[in-house]
């Protein structure tokens, strides 16, 4: 009864067998010839290995592939002797670089990031995935010997380095973070838990937690009072690094995708719970008050860049925006030093000359 | 294990060897249908169709990226009805068998007899099969291999009825979620 | 060299993972825990990352990893079940063939796909019911016992019993789906409005509310329960096999109605079917257990299986029973599966000897992450929280006891994460039992939850016997059974305090203080208790005996530190976030002490933003 059943039963289910044969026969073809085409791909955690001074960084001598974690697309990554990005080195570098994974260049192939393209001025970029600005600190000192005479910029992306700035851990990894002292309103580097063992789970998609940091970063919460706070603290030790090591320190903020679009924006306020009142010109605004008090130049990237340079759905730079970062980055090393108190509007404005006639300088009120 | 869904289009290489795969029955269409209306040479014709369709895609791949997108849905609409048609096919051999009977016991019994089967312990060989028959050694083999084993190893043999079509409902897996009820025991 | 294997639960019910190396107990937690989903089905990838890291090794270095139950064996009782029911049944059968052809027929592949394919050790496969057998006698003290599992359903079988001696279980009978003592239990409370699988225990809570006016009925129209135990469901009553409820119409109407919405009012007649079905289960374990002892002349029993969560009927087995002595695994659901499978392949597969500890291998269940005190500071430090750190256990304890005597409600986070259900005195919210405004307090402001169920008590084990109808120095340290409060600490009722007893509203009734313990005491007395003693609890018993010097009642309120629908919290962090989201006064994380008035308002979270995380289960 089975088998005649089943004989049945295949008999009419044979057009959907021929067709599900067809399907799949393509499907197959097509996923062959991209395990042929596509390169070999390496997880990030592969890339790198524990640091004792910042917790993780880069392996030297790197030339592989990763896939990027919100798209899964492959990009080409290579790092020098010390694990940083590219194959020139500090020395030989007139500006050096500060920052996260935009520093880094993640998410695009390495010859296309900032610090790799070709431009009169050699950058060299220094820093990685998830570093927090008290990580790049660390390694502002480190590097401070080598870097007289040289233009320091230090990338400050508004995504996650601000409250990363107060948090022991990224992920499981542990991290050199700033700390409060007894309330004072000083704060410090700490870094002494900082070794091999994880650090407890973490669930960083957690919206209540998502919707604390935006408000933290956007608005005037508790939170926002440590954050900016810390943030000075910061810039303020980067300063002092740098003016002892004969180096020109500036600043360039890096917006989220989501303040460079009204629309995104918009729908980003409806998804918070709690009543606040955010403002997308806000972390700018703070942080050029923090470096005009103290002399240093200050650019904010939303002015220069627009969504366009970003890739869709990753958040990181495209090759536009890597080529924008480059000029910007070129044009300011050209510029003589000017007074401080000028300097902030005056080359914005200047530089935005430097920059190609397509840009479109999108704000949110 | 989405086997007919290609994966997701993050790169111009993905495009790339998409196009290249769809193109050559593409253009073989074209040329058939050019041949037949306009009476010209089908391989002139084939030629001609393969390279309009190739170079544009050659030159700047995210051309290819709405037939691409177009292939998954077509995907995803062909595998609900046919994985839907499949499962009907597979309910009816199951009426068919279930004639036969099942072995669940849901005639009610003697009010003095019990419920209580007896039962052995798990021979140790049986540890590294997924039934309860001890295996002579460590089965490695694919998930089919597996279930013809268990088949016949416990007599029930009517199952390979089913294996074709759990092969064909496997292979038009397209990852869409099924809607489960919440406020049931999930007994499968 | 060692021998590492890991047990897995998961694809139903409460994904777990345990870890044993040569035979011990290293590390066990559900995985719902570290992803924040209650019952979290899904493959525990986060547990088995802890379990490994707890070990010290890497997945290259396990020697075994085996999974609770037998997945081929499994697809045949469901297809019979289709069979047994055609041409009824498509709706359920095109929801589970898709997912039984696209992922549970190939598990070895989807395990070590859960591995990264670092998988190098023999993937294995228990059997279900064995797997419970195993999780309740190889970690008990016995070294012979009579088991009895009773769940919902493993493969085939849906209760089992055997005997257990030395290093070896035998299971020598089972009963077979469709007839289980856990469907039915699991069908009235779907009938009685709340969540299956999740809401067995408030159905019990449920039952001193009611009389057992349907037991009669039950018995005659719905179940034939033998004299040994053995059960046989009248299907007809029943959707569960064919459809996507659990009860027919046929069982609305002799219930005089539909399912009770959940969610909405509870009538006097959830409340009858509650006492009702509850007698009904506690018969059959009773007749099972009976059953058990005349086959196997044991004077031990051990038990696991959803159904010996059931812990009311577990106190009557203990009072009324023909054992001597009951362990019963604390992770008794699908999640202590895990730990049975690694247990089975160590005993069974390889031969290895047990060597059986005095008071049991559980390590009081406290199996999961801890946290040490560095770490916490810096996280506290990381939020800008307010906290007094106490250098010594002593004054901790003493600050401890004080606020608990002064009826504030404290958050303790010490030591490891307890493995099973229940709160055991690490992740813990405590309360003074005496107060007779703590049981509304926490139900409505910490638990957010229905407050007709009372809480649970901690009591030193030297005092059980003075406070509760156990024997004296009973150990029952996980809150597993449930036992009468003492005749001398009961209050008589005034005639205005019966009229309560009779509101329709059940908050009023359980407010009725009826004993000494109001907090703790259910309205038929009953409490479930978990005895505390210092070799399994440390600190824990020792502010418990510092409260005891300050008020001289060495008896507490202990429930879950988490609130309804949250899984137990796990980390630090968790711990914080439930403390400022709900009106817990003070929380203790390690040596750290932390006052709710001291904490900036902006750390304050939002109540409601913070329950909507979370179903209501």
């Amino acid at each position: 009864m089975a088998a005649a059943a089943a004989l049945l039963a295949l008999f009419v289910a044979l057009p959907v067998i021929v067709s599900t044969a067809a399907f799949y026969l393509f499907a197959s073809v097509i996923r062959r010839l991209n395990a042929l085409l596509d390169p070999k791909v390496v997880s990030w955690k592969e890339l790198i290995a524990f640091d004792p001074l910042i917790g993780w960084k880069p392996k030297p001598g790197i030339n592989a592939y990763c896939a990027a974690e919100l798209t899964g697309a492959p990009f080409h990554v290579v790092t020098d002797a010390e694990g940083w990005p590219g194959t020139a080195s500090v020395a030989a570098s007139q500006i050096v670089v500060f920052g996260d994974s935009f520093a880094f260049g993640y998410a695009i192939d390495a010859r296309s990031a900032f610090s790799q393209r070709r431009s009169a001025v050699s950058i060299k970029a220094i820093g990685a995935p998830g570093y927090n600005m008290a990580q790049e600190l660390l390694l502002m000192r480190r590097y401070a010997e080598q870097l007289r005479g040289k233009l320091v910029v230090w990338f400050i992306y508004y995504g996650n380095d601000l409250w990363e700035n107060l948090q022991p851990n990224m992920q499981d990894y542990r991290t050199p973070f700033v700390r409060s002292v007894n309330g004072t309103g000083d704060w410090e580097i700490v870094s002494n838990h900082v070794n091999g063992a994880r650090w407890w789970p973490y669930r960083w998609d957690d919206p209540l937690r998502a919707n604390e940091r935006f408000a933290g970063v956007f608005g005037s919460t508790f939170l926002t009072r440590r954050i900016y706070s810390a943030c000075e603290f910061l810039i303020t030790t980067g300063k002092n690094v740098c003016d002892e090591a004969g180096a020109r320190l500036a600043v360039v903020s890096i917006p989220i995708t989501l303040q460079l679009s009204s629309e995104q924006w918009q729908r980003r306020l409806s998804r918070l719970t709690r009543d606040s009142t955010l403002d997308a010109n806000a972390p700018d605004r703070r942080i050029a008050g923090i470096c005009s008090k103290l002399a240093i130049r200050f650019f904010a990237g939303k002015d220069l860049l627009n969504s366009e340079d970003y890739i869709p759905t990753e958040g990181h730079w495209n090759d536009r925006g890597h080529q924008r970062i480059a000029t910007l980055l070129a044009s300011l090393y050209q510029e003589r030093v000017r007074d401080a108190s000028e300097s902030n509007l005056t080359m914005t404005e200047h530089l935005a000359e430097a920059i190609p006639s397509d840009l479109n300088r999108s704000s949110i009120a | 294990m989405a086997n007919l869904l290609l994966p997701a289009a993050n790169s111009p290489r993905r495009l790339l060897s998409f196009w290249l795969v769809f193109t050559p029955g593409l253009a073989a269409m074209i040329a058939t249908a050019a041949s037949f209306w306009l009476q010209a040479n089908w391989r002139l014709c084939a030629v001609v169709a393969l390279a309009a369709l190739v170079l544009p895609v050659l030159l700047k791949p995210t051309l290819a990226r709405m037939p691409y997108r177009a292939w998954n849905k077509l995907v995803r609409i062909f595998g609900a009805c046919a994985s839907r048609f499949t499962l009907m096919v597979m309910f009816y051999i199951l009426i068919a068998v279930g004639r036969a009977g099942s072995s669940l016991a849901l005639r009610r019994p003697d009010e003095r007899e019990s419920q209580w089967v007896p039962r052995s312990a798990l021979d140790p060989r049986a540890f590294f099969v997924q039934h309860r028959s001890p295996a002579k050694e460590i089965d490695r083999s694919s998930w089919a291999a597996n279930l013809y084993r268990w088949s016949s190893k416990s007599r029930n043999y009517w199952v390979l009825a089913l294996l074709p079509f759990l092969l064909l409902l496997s292979a038009l897996d397209t990852e869409q979620e099924e809607n489960y009820p919440t406020n049931i025991y999930t007994l499968f | 060299m060692a021998t590492h294997i890991l047990g897995i639960s998961a694809y139903y019910h409460d994904a777990a993972a345990a870890l044993i190396r040569d035979g011990e107990i290293v590390a066990a937690a559900q995985e719902e825990r570290f992803s924040r989903i209650k019952g979290d089905p899904n493959f525990p990838k986060a547990a088995v990352a802890y379990c490994l890291d707890e070990g010290g090794i890497t997945v290259e270095q396990l020697d075994y990893a085996v999974f609770y139950e037998k997945p081929l064996v499994k697809f045949e009782r469901l297809v019979e079940t289709y069979l047994a029911y055609v041409p009824r049944g498509f709706e359920a059968f095109k929801r589970a063939l898709p997912l039984w052809a696209r992922h549970k027929l190939h598990l070895p592949d989807e395990i070590r796909a859960g591995f990264n394919g670092q998988l190098k050790g023999e993937l294995c496969f228990a059997d279900h019911h064995e797997s419970h057998a195993a999780s309740a006698f190889f970690p008990s003290p016995f070294d012979e016992a009579a088991i009895l599992t009773l769940d919902a359903v493993g493969e085939w079988g849906t209760s089992s019993l055997g005997v257990g001696r030395s290093n070896r279980i035998s299971l020598t009978h089972e009963m077979r789906f469709p007839h289980s003592l856990g469907m039915l239990y699991s069908a009235f409370t779907y009938y009685a409005g709340f969540q299956v699988n999740s809401g067995e225990y408030k159905l019990m809570g449920l039952a001193p509310y009611g009389e057992p006016k349907y037991k009669d009925l039950i018995l005659e129209k719905i179940v034939s329960v033998k004299e040994d135990g053995s059960l046989w469901l009248d299907m007809s009553y029943f959707n569960y096999c064919q459809g996507l409820t659990m009860t027919s119409e046929k069982f609305h109407d002799l219930f005089g109605g539909p399912p009770r919405n959940p969610e909405t009012f509870i009538s006097q007649k959830e409340m009858d079917i509650a006492a009702s079905i509850q007698r009904v289960c506690e018969e059959v374990v009773l007749r099972a257990a009976r059953h058990v002892q005349a086959t196997t002349k044991s004077k031990n029993l051990v038990m696991a299986g959803g159904v010996a969560l059931n812990c009311v009927a577990n106190g009557r087995l203990l009072r009324e029973g023909p054992f001597q002595n009951i362990w019963i695994q604390p992770a008794a659901g699908d999640a202590g599966g895990a730990l049975g499978a690694a247990l089975l392949v160590w005993h069974h597969v390889l031969n290895k000897p047990r060597y059986r500890q005095p008071s049991d291998s559980q390590q009081g269940s406290f199996l999961g992450p801890s946290f040490d005190n560095d770490d916490i500071g810096l996280f506290l430090d990381s939020i800008g929280a307010a906290y007094d750190y106490c250098e010594s256990e002593t004054d901790l304890i003493d600050r401890v006891g004080h606020l608990l005597a002064q009826e504030k409600i404290v958050g303790w986070f010490h030591g490891r994460m307890e493995y099973g259900p229940r709160a055991l005195g690490a992740r813990s919210i405590l309360g003074d039992a005496r107060s007779p405004r703590m049981q509304q307090i926490m139900n409505l402001k910490i638990k957010y939850r229905e407050s007709f169920r009372p809480f649970a008590p901690c009591v030193l084990k030297e005092y059980v016997d003075r406070y509760f109808d156990m024997r004296h120095g009973e150990d029952t340290p996980y809150m597993l059974l449930v036992a009468p409060v003492h005749d001398s600490l009961r209050t008589p009722l005034t005639p205005e305090q019966h009229e309560k007893m009779n509101d329709p509203d059940l908050r009023v009734r359980v407010s009725v203080p009826r004993s000494a313990l109001p907090a703790i005491t259910h309205v038929d007395y009953s409490a479930r208790i978990q005895t505390v003693d210092e070799q399994r609890h440390g600190r824990f018993y020792r502010l418990m005996r510092r409260f005891y010097e300050l008020t001289d009642c060495p008896v507490i309120v202990n429930t879950s530190f988490n609130i309804r629908g949250e899984p137990l919290i796990c980390t630090p962090e968790e711990a914080y976030r439930c403390f400022m989201a709900t009106d817990i006064d003070c929380l203790v994380l390690g040596n750290y002490v932390l006052l709710k008035d001291r904490q900036a308002a902006g750390l304050l979270q939002d109540a409601e933003a913070y329950k909507a995380q979370y179903a209501l289960d």
